[in-house]
C-alpha cells in the first residue's frame, strides 16, 4: 500500500492509517479517543422533533435531512445570495468534505446514534428543549474529532513515509 | 443557561482529548506518552484558565474612574 493510501485510510475511521502500518495499539486509542468525542459531540446536538440536530448545522449535508423551515434567513437557502466566496468555500468544506474529516464509518454511527433512544436517557433534557449553549458544546466537540482526525491522517502518512526513507537506506547508515 | 460544572466538565474532556492524541501522533516512546498528555493538558488547560482571567481584569484594570 502506498503512504497516500495509508494516510487516506483515516477517511474510513481514525487511526485506521496507525493501524495497517503496524502500531496497532496506537491506532486503537486515536480510534477510541476520536470516536468517543465525536459521539459526545452528537449526543450533545442531537435529532429534535423537527431538522437534523448536528447533522444539519450545515443545512443541506449527505443525509439531506435539513428541514427546518423557521431557521433564520441566512441559515436557509435563500441566505445564499448573501453568501461571498469564502462563505462558500466554509459551507463546501462543513458540509462535502467533513464526514471524510471525522470518518465515514464514525459519520455513519453518529447518525444513527442520535436518532436513538440511548441519547435521550443519557440527556439530562428532551431533546426539543437542549439549551444553544449545550449544543454549541457538542459541534465544537464532533468538529474537533474531524480537525484532529486530519491532524492523525498526516502523522501516518509522515510514519509511512520515513518508514520507506529508513528502509531504501544503506544498512549501517542508518544511524548517522 | 447551564452551569458552571457542566462548562468546565466539557472544557476538561476536550482539552484530555486533544493532549492524549497530541501525546500519540507526538512520535515519542510509549512509556513517555503520559507525560506527553500531564504537559499538553497542563498547557492547554492552564493556558485557557490565564486568558479567561485575563479578560475578565482586563475591564477592572482599564476603568476609567
Amino acid at each position: 500500500m502506498t503512504e497516500l493510501g495509508i494516510s487516506l485510510s483515516g477517511v474510513l475511521f481514525p487511526g485506521l492509517g496507525h493501524m495497517l502500518l503496524g502500531l496497532r495499539r496506537r491506532g486503537m486509542a486515536l480510534f477510541l479517543v476520536l470516536t468517543a468525542m465525536f459521539l459526545v459531540g452528537v449526543t450533545l446536538h442531537p435529532d429534535a422533533d423537527r431538522g437534523g440536530g448536528f447533522y444539519a448545522k450545515y443545512k443541506k449535508n449527505v443525509f439531506h435531512t435539513y428541514e427546518d423551515y423557521t431557521a433564520p434567513f441566512q441559515q436557509t437557502d435563500r441566505g445564499r445570495d448573501l453568501e461571498g466566496p469564502i462563505d462558500t468555500i466554509w459551507r463546501l468544506v462543513f458540509i462535502y468534505l467533513y464526514p471524510f474529516f471525522v470518518g465515514l464509518v464514525n459519520y455513519l454511527a453518529g447518525f444513527l446514534w442520535q436518532g436513538s433512544h440511548y441519547v435521550d436517557a443519557l440527556l439530562p433534557y428532551r431533546r426539543a428543549e437542549i439549551p444553544v449553549a449545550v449544543k454549541d458544546i457538542g459541534d465544537c466537540f464532533a468538529l474537533l474529532a474531524g480537525l484532529l482526525n486530519l491532524l492523525v491522517m498526516l502523522d501516518a502518512y509522515d510514519l509511512a513515509v520515513n518508514r520507506r526513507t529508513l528502509a531504501a537506506m544503506p544498512k549501517g547508515a542508518q544511524a548517522s | 443557561m447551564i452551569g458552571i460544572g457542566f462548562t468546565l466538565a466539557a472544557l476538561v474532556t476536550a482539552c484530555l482529548c486533544i493532549s492524549l492524541v497530541y501525546a500519540l501522533i507526538s512520535g515519542q516512546h510509549p512509556s513517555r506518552i503520559p507525560r506527553e498528555v500531564v504537559v499538553g493538558f497542563g498547557l492547554m488547560f492552564g493556558g485557557i484558565l490565564l486568558l479567561a482571567a485575563v479578560v475578565e481584569l482586563l475591564p477592572i484594570l482599564f476603568r476609567s474612574s
